[in-house]
């Protein structure tokens, strides 16, 4: 009998052949059983395994294939062929080590996704900005397009100093101040009444001869509308929130100032 | 550290709410598994997860080094957890002495930190990769509770035998995205 007639050489090369995709050959199972016992038959009339095609014996590792061993679904000979294969090959290696990784740490992951709404209201952060200036822009009438507007910086927070020792927790108020080129801002927090609500202390201070104007505040997280705010001749003011997330703005003269979103928790 | 991080916080900056979106989705598991994690109530999670976000909003011209964003908000978090449960420990009974929390918190060891981004950047490759593939990945190996081929294929609308083969073919397109992560991915 030729060399591979028994089905152990030349069915193993066959086998390789045609249980990858990239394989030319590429069968479905009905198939490949009747073909391989003609294609067997054949070899063993023709004398052999056609010379030349001794390149054929590495086949290319298919991604089930790949992903067998990477799940840890195969074994024995089977895994040790397999995973013979995909260190000869550099790509197929890297995609190993890839899907490996990616599986491991997906099946390790415990993070958990926050509420719909919740992520919804971090996302209106940014919208909220556009919002009030203008409804603030509003408030200057038909030239609103020539306001300037004035973002201010965070410059102190005292919720993000260390705290002296011995002092901590000697008040609960929390202050921040901003500036920006004609105002200063100075916001404080302190607990209010009832375990969930604030009172907010601040002022805004103009840096020029123009005087302060409208200052409103408003939550980013409801989406509420904002809320004027009153203050005396100097910018004082006093209110009382929810714990949330709020913004201020106010008109200086002929501009609007504004601070970032800030926590009031 | 994260490819594209420079690039989102500069169109963040320039007000762009879609980049902002995107920042949010990359690191939402992060910031709200934090509190979850020191099993923080729902509402102080919430909070803490809006107020991290607003830090992150206002500080986000400041940041220095945005190769270290996922460091800066794991220790943000951690130490608005710690501030939370400083807040309510009067009144609560979820803080305990040998509670995690009962210390003040300290930077995220390099390990966790590594394990974090390792999750962020297979979180973001599954969303990239979106539709069928994304939901049957998803379902086989990140939902320990629903590991029954027949019950995914039904609740993914595929025929229990093409789970197999469509498994390799998204598992293989998603290791692909983690190698080349700047690359579009696409559905199948």
């Amino acid at each position: 009998m030729a060399r591979g007639c028994d089905g152990s050489e030349a069915g193993a090369r066959l086998r390789g052949i045609y249980r990858t995709k990239q394989s030319p050959i590429f069968l479905p199972d009905f198939l490949r059983s009747r073909i391989h016992v003609s294609v067997c038959a054949l070899i063993c009339v023709v004398g052999g395994w056609p010379s030349g095609t001794e390149e054929r014996v590495i086949q290319p590792v298919s991604n089930e294939e790949i992903i067998s061993l990477a799940l840890d679904e195969i074994d024995g000979e089977r895994r040790a062929e397999v995973a013979g294969r995909i260190a000869a090959s550099p790509d197929a290696s890297r995609t190993l080590a890839a899907v490996t990784i990616a599986v491991q740490t997906m099946r390790a992951d415990d993070s958990i996704s926050p509420p719909g709404e919740v992520v919804q209201r971090v996302l209106g952060l940014m919208r909220s900005g556009v919002r009030v200036r203008t409804s603030l822009m509003d408030v200057a009438g038909q030239v609103a397009e020539q306001v300037r507007e004035f973002l201010c910086t965070l410059v102190r927070d005292t919720q993000s100093e260390p705290a002296l020792a011995g002092f901590r927790g000697t008040t609960e108020s929390r202050h921040l101040s901003f500036e920006c080129e004609i105002a200063e801002i100075d916001v404080q927090v302190s607990r209010g009444e009832g375990e969930a609500r604030r009172t907010i202390r601040g002022q805004v201070a103009s840096l020029t001869d123009d005087t302060v104007g409208r200052i409103a505040w408003r939550s980013t997280l409801t989406g509420a509308a904002e809320r004027e705010i009153a203050a005396d001749e100097s910018g004082v003011f006093v209110l009382e929130c929810p714990v949330g997330v709020y913004e201020l703005s106010a008109r200086v003269g002929g501009s609007v100032v504004r601070i970032p979103p800030i926590s009031v928790a | 550290m994260h490819k594209g991080d420079d690039a989102l916080i500069e169109r963040c900056l320039k007000r762009d709410q879609v980049a902002w979106g995107e920042l949010v989705e990359k690191y939402k598991r992060l910031v709200y598994s934090i509190p979850r994690g020191y099993r923080l109530p729902d509402g102080v999670c919430d909070d803490i997860f809006q107020g991290v976000f607003s830090l992150l909003f206002q500080n986000l011209g400041g940041l220095r080094d945005t190769r270290t964003l996922a460091k800066w908000l794991m220790t943000t978090t951690q130490r608005e957890c710690w501030r939370a449960a400083q807040a309510n420990a009067r009144s609560s009974s979820h803080l305990t002495p040998n509670s995690p929390m009962a210390a003040a918190p300290e930077e995220p060891a390099g390990d966790e930190l590594e394990r974090w981004e390792r999750r962020v950047a297979v979180h973001q490759a599954l969303s990239r990769l979106g539709g069928p593939c994304e939901r049957l990945l998803r379902a086989l190996f990140t939902n320990a509770e629903r590991t029954n081929y027949s019950e995914i294929a039904s609740s993914l609308g595929i025929p229990t035998g093409s789970i197999g083969p469509t498994r390799a073919r998204c598992l293989a397109k998603l290791a692909s995205l983690l190698s080349e992560p700047e690359e579009d991915g696409e559905g199948v």
